[in-house]
């Protein structure tokens, strides 16, 4: 078993280190040169110091090795070009959160309703109230989250105003965002928990537990209920990570200063040191998030223990 | 059925009070092969085929819609600046005067284009991949599946907007941007059959006559992965449509004077407290035709594979 995990581990750090290299040369050959239009006029020398500073003078294969030097020895993911003065990392540590933020509470409203929606919907199979949820589902799936974003900012700020417009700092501010970026969640989620539910019901266990005589309320929380999350831990443990990702056009709607506006403003200005930094730091976090899947899988499924041995 | 009648009638001396009675044992229904069966499914399921009809109108629309109007969609006028929808603009017009109607339809081509291409890409470099690689399996698999493993690790917005970043702007390099990300998880399932299928003992009987791999391949393998890859196609364009308005939303996507519906919604978001008008029309536009290609991709699963339906 630790053996396993183990090469795991190194097959995680491994997959992490080929990311930063295929981001680094990537970035390298976007056309076009991020200092161009900051020094154009100033002279030649300025000129010179500013790429020295940035250590854009040296050729790309010494900027990678010192980029990984700083970066595995000191955790130091460079300064930013658009924001002089600030390091990544300081940038990063600042807007993380407040997509965190974003996505967990959208996460929240997706999970539990998606869950609550697609049991109905398994109970109620064939009837008009399953076809109704599904429908519903697809719906919540066919709309964009940037276009849910903008109707809910129109009727609920310009129509009505009950929320603030754009901008962050309090409660209120994070319920338009989370909603959009919760609905397409509550459609995937219900989905798939209708099929997983119908699938354990159908399962042998489930006939047993009945026939030992346990209640119908025991039958569904202790039984399917305990089953059927199983295989749903495996869809959200992935998507911690990519809750960053899924905020970003959100965040520029309602101009929220988190990490997906830095992104977008570091590409639009080809900030090398900002698009490669966060961009290590997101696929670090979805190769941890699934390293802690093989984990939290081993312990709640025993069955997967016999297999991976 | 014709000729055994003919034969069955001549030897009587009398008339049969039923046909039917005496054929009751016999084959009724035409024989039909697994695609006409499908096709028949389908037929059954109004939604999907309510949803294929509006696909239908609205690709017809992109094509001629932009000719019924009378207005060119790069035409701008100073005088007819953000003026609401009326009997000359029927979707109204923007900050630089051009005509709604036809910029959502031109729009719209461009936003089905990047759908159904990149959907038609991505699936076919997955069949090739996933094919391969479940098809040959040992280290042959274990290194192409590492490879799809570090890939599928950068999130996928994130790499097609560094490629996008690297390729001249226009609907070609958009493609490959999107492509480029989107054929990993058709790969990752195409595999995953032909693991199952590879198994089977028609396969086997297969090579214990001596087949070759590629007439396998041909004979057993991609006829029964088929009814996997429209279903993929199906469902990946809506995605894809998706993945180009988030690209546009950001300014990545198609560039002005040209226009998606993506570009669109990001262009009337900006406006939205002042002409909402701009913003309803492409994103009931986008929203309907994702939708649709859902309910037709759903339907066509029904259709293929009854034994997932529940």
């Amino acid at each position: 078993m630790a053996k396993y995990f183990l090469k795991r581990l190194i097959y995680a750090f491994f997959t992490v280190f080929i990311v930063i290299t295929i981001t680094f040369f990537l970035m390298h050959a976007i056309p076009g040169d991020p200092l161009g239009e900051l020094v154009g006029r100033l002279p030649q020398s300025v000129q010179e110091s500013y790429y020295a500073k940035y250590g854009l003078d040296k050729p790309v294969y010494q900027q990678y090795f010192i980029y990984i030097q700083n970066l595995f020895l000191r955790g130091d993911f460079g300064e930013s070009i658009v924001y002089p003065g600030r390091s990544v990392n300081s940038i990063i540590a600042r807007g993380a959160p407040i997509s965190a933020r974003i996505g967990i509470q959208g996460l929240a409203i997706g999970i539990s309703l998606g869950i609550t929606l697609g049991i109905i919907a398994a109970y109620k199979r064939g009837k008009w109230m399953d076809y109704f949820v599904m429908f519903v589902a697809l719906f919540s799936i066919s709309i964009p989250s940037f276009v849910f974003a903008a109707v809910l900012q129109y009727f609920l700020t310009v129509r009505y105003q009950i929320f603030p417009v754009t901008g962050w700092g309090t409660f209120a501010h994070t319920v338009l965002p989370a909603m959009a970026f919760g609905l397409r969640n509550i459609g995937v989620k219900a989905r798939f928990m209708r099929s997983t539910w119908l699938d354990v019901m159908g399962q042998d266990y489930v006939l047993a537990a009945e026939a030992t005589g346990m209640s119908k309320f025991d039958v569904t929380f202790k039984v399917i209920l305990r089953n059927a999350l199983t295989p749903l831990v495996t869809i959200i443990i992935p998507e911690l990570a990519f809750i960053f990702v899924g905020t970003f056009v959100l965040e520029t709607i309602f101009s929220i200063p988190g990490l997906g506006t830095y992104f977008i403003a570091a590409v639009s200005a080809r900030d090398y040191p900002m698009i490669i930094g966060q961009t290590i730091f997101i696929s670090t976090l979805y190769v941890t998030s699934m390293l802690v899947l093989d984990f939290v899988y081993v312990l709640i499924d025993p069955r997967v223990r016999l297999i991976k041995k | 059925m014709s000729t055994v009648e003919k034969n069955t009638s001549k030897n009587f001396d009398f008339e049969f009070d039923s046909n039917k009675s005496l054929y009751a044992d016999g084959i009724v229904r035409p024989s039909l092969n697994y695609w006409q069966d499908a096709f028949r499914r389908l037929k059954k399921n109004k939604v999907a085929i309510g949803a294929g009809i509006i696909l239908i109108f609205i690709i017809f629309m992109t094509i001629f819609g932009p000719s019924i109007s009378g207005h060119s969609f790069t035409q701008m006028n100073r005088q007819m600046v953000n003026k609401p929808p009326s009997a000359e603009h029927w979707f109204g017009t923007d900050r630089m005067g051009r005509d709604l109607f036809t910029r959502a339809w031109v729009g719209g081509r461009v936003s089905i284009i990047i759908g159904v291409v990149g959907a038609i890409v991505n699936v076919v470099l997955g069949l090739i991949y996933g094919g391969v690689s479940g098809f040959f399996g040992g280290r042959v698999d274990t290194i192409m599946m590492r490879c799809i493993e570090i890939l599928g690790s950068i999130p996928k917005m994130i790499l097609i907007i560094l490629i996008s970043l690297i390729l001249k702007p226009g609907i070609p390099s958009l493609i490959v941007a999107l492509t480029i990300a989107g054929w990993i998880g058709t790969a990752r399932m195409v595999r995953g059959q032909v693991l199952q299928l590879k198994e089977m003992d028609f396969v086997t009987a297969s090579r214990a006559l001596g087949a070759s791999p590629f007439s396998i391949i041909k004979e057993h393998l991609v006829p029964n992965v088929m009814s996997t890859i429209i279903v993929l196609t199906t469902i990946q364009v809506p995605s894809l449509m998706f993945a180009e308005a988030f690209l546009s939303f950001i300014g990545l996507g198609v560039s002005s004077p040209n226009t998606s519906w993506g570009a669109m919604c990001a262009e009337g978001q900006q406006v939205i407290l002042f002409y909402p008008y701009q913003l309803i029309f492409p994103t009931i536009l986008i929203s309907l035709t994702m939708l649709c290609f859902n309910l037709l991709g759903d339907g066509l699963r029904d259709a293929l594979d009854p034994k997932l339906r529940r």
